[in-house]
């Protein structure tokens, strides 16, 4: 059966044409240096520039014609363009997510986006992308493998109301750095007016206007910034609430289903042979309340920027249960190879030196300028506070760090940036492996240990530090395990 | 290991296409640019460039065209000044686009594209018969 796209779809195609305003363009340039009547010109050259915006459209109603879509029992084809024909086949068995989406705006139109996966291609941008009617919508639905009607699967217990809005406070920029940036505005903005007007003061008399009036300005631009970095993270959670509440997930053995949003609603459905790898995500906080926010890699899921890949939006650690294990999604074991105690340096030697070096620069600064070392005292806790939270971060990282390898898996633990990864993947998905050792490690005896698994975004894993017999052990269990000889040093 | 080779009715077309193009440019700048002797340069290295194009790079360029099809995987090998070598298992190709122009058996325009897993190989100018027979060794990623 062939099914046309939905008729909206002529806005897109017609939108492709914008580059046909160039003959108008060209027109009004040639009007322009010839005769100095512009506006006359342009009035009478009205009837060409309407000609081309009604041609505009009609390539897009043509291009929207001859854009079909043809489901099979094997696959499905979209055929488009009416002078290059481009002719594109999925078979379903080799779909890895699809997704079902219709925005508010698009629901008084009963249209929805539909959006086809595989782990085909480069970059994270959808194989197959249409627009449909409901009607269309539902007979390839019908059609793509998945979950189709969801009392034939297990649902998993939705997230509380907490954890989803949890999940979106957690995942909305980092809560910690707005508040940062925002107490740096709000108290540096009064420092900063203090010390710039005590030192206009002493220059003249005739600038106290200025420390009288402009610079009592200073706090105010100073707290609406930092107001501004408060009310945009703000926003950014209420977006995320509304983006990833209602969440529900089922799933039977080969297939997961995974709808999310309220305003507008998005069901995608998923292939666990497809899965990656599963990735549990944590920031400090989650980690001191053992709470986990479950990701997945799977091509076509949560590869836009405004997307997360989650699964389950932040739980308990307890909570998840063998059940998820057959899908992908599992706990993992303790780690067997850990980074050397004598690699700890090597963590946390970045955040170390700033934490060490900035009161000293701060002394060094106040004994050269005294008049600024009340702004370079608030700069120096200002440093010192991220430092020393680093230094806890990348230590809780070494601590939890490092590599377990059972049954036909592999778990990584590792921290990048401020966030901590459990990375579960099965052995055969994993397809490259680079060690990495710096003079010190050589020294120590310590290498780093990066891997990637199959997926459209390549991703490193990377941990630091672990002895170098125990990382031979590693790539031995590993290389075995893939045949493939998949190290590289 | 079958061998196929670029269609050469694809010159005519794109020489055709060069043809076009060239002669837009060169209208646009006679009607754009004042200057008579600026559109006379740009006249003339428009075609000049135009006829490069369609005399020497692109005969060299699809002699070195070469698709070789074995029984589990697809070589390509194109490049005048810089060769280039692409090989594709059939077992990892996920799905296919087919591009086509009108009259795809007397244009030599039919491009298919092969979506592996990390990439894609695009094979160019093939002759209609050859690409159906190709697609059919793929199985359109089935």
């Amino acid at each position: 059966m062939i099914y046309h796209e939905h008729p909206l779809r002529i806005l897109r195609y017609s939108a492709k044409n914008i580059w046909l305003l160039i003959f108008p363009l060209i027109r009004g340039l040639n009007v322009l240096r010839i005769n100095k009547d512009v506006l006359y010109e342009w009035l009478r050259g009205a009837w060409f520039d309407i000609l081309i915006i009604g041609l505009i459209v009609l390539f897009g109603y043509v291009r929207w014609h001859y854009s079909e879509i043809e489901v099979s029992d094997s696959s499905i084809t979209h055929r488009e363009g009416f002078i290059f024909r481009v002719r594109t086949t999925i078979p379903y068995s080799n779909i890895s997510s699809s997704s079902f989406e219709r925005p508010f705006y698009l629901a008084p139109f009963r249209a929805s986006r539909l959006r086809c996966d595989t782990s085909a291609g480069l970059f994270s941008a959808s194989d197959m992308k249409l627009m449909v009617s409901d009607d269309v919508c539902g007979v390839i639905a019908g059609r793509l493998p998945g979950i189709k009607k969801n009392r034939e699967a297990y649902e998993f217990p939705k997230p509380s109301v907490w954890s989803v809005i949890l999940f979106s406070v957690f995942f909305s920029s980092g809560l910690s750095g707005t508040i940062y940036v925002a107490t740096f505005f709000f108290k540096g903005g009064s420092i900063a007016r203090d010390v710039i007007g005590t030192s206009i003061d002493r220059i003249t008399d005739s600038t106290e206007w200025i420390a009288g009036s402009l610079l009592r300005r200073i706090p105010d631009a100073a707290v609406v910034i930092g107001a501004l970095f408060v009310g945009a993270w703000l926003i950014s959670a209420i977006v995320n609430l509304l983006k990833y509440s209602d969440f529900s997930l089922h799933f039977t053995e080969n297939d997961i289903k995974v709808a999310y949003g309220i305003i507008t609603r998005k069901e995608y459905r998923l292939t666990a042979k497809h899965i990656n790898y599963t990735d549990l995500r944590q920031n400090l906080i989650m980690k001191l309340l053992k709470v986990v926010a479950v990701h997945i890699s799977c091509a076509g899921y949560g590869n836009k920027r405004s997307r997360l890949p989650v699964l389950l939006p932040v739980m308990r650690e307890s909570t998840l249960s063998e059940e998820l294990d057959h899908i992908g999604v599992s706990r993992g074991r303790k780690n067997e190879f850990t980074p050397k105690f004598t690699g700890y340096w090597q963590h946390i030697w970045i955040p170390a030196i700033l934490a060490a070096a900035v009161f000293p620069l701060h002394f060094i600064a106040a004994d050269l300028v005294p008049e600024l070392s009340s702004l370079t005292l608030f700069a120096a806790v200002m440093v010192e506070v991220p430092a020393v939270w680093f230094i806890i971060v990348k230590t809780a990282g070494f601590l939890t760090s490092g590599i377990a390898i059972y049954d036909d898996k592999i778990k990584i633990s590792y921290n990048k940036w401020t966030t901590f990864h459990t990375v579960i993947a099965e052995r055969k998905k994993l397809v490259k492996i680079e060690l990495e050792q710096t003079i010190f490690q050589k020294i120590g005896k310590r290498c780093s240990i990066s891997l990637w698994f199959d997926g459209e975004m390549h991703c490193r894993h990377k941990v630091r530090g672990i002895d170098v017999r125990k990382v031979r052990q590693i790539t031995e269990l590993l290389d075995t395990a893939s045949g493939q000889g998949l190290v590289r040093t | 290991m079958r061998h196929y080779k670029a269609d050469r009715k694809c010159l005519f077309t794109l020489r055709l296409v060069i043809i076009l193009i060239a002669a837009f440019i060169s209208g646009a700048a006679v009607y754009i640019i004042p200057n008579e002797i600026a559109v006379k340069i740009t006249v003339l290295s428009v075609c000049g460039i135009a006829l490069l194009f369609m005399l020497v790079y692109l005969p060299l360029y699809i002699a070195s065209v070469d698709y070789a099809a074995g029984k589990d995987e697809i070589m390509r090998t194109s490049g005048v000044f810089i060769k280039y070598r692409q090989s594709v298992r059939y077992s990892s190709v996920q799905y296919v686009s087919v591009i086509s122009s009108p009259f795809p058996e007397r244009t030599g325009m039919n491009f298919l594209i092969l979506f592996v897993y990390g990439g894609s190989m695009r094979l160019s100018f093939l002759e209609y018969r050859d690409m159906q027979e190709i697609l059919a060794l793929v199985g359109e990623g089935g």
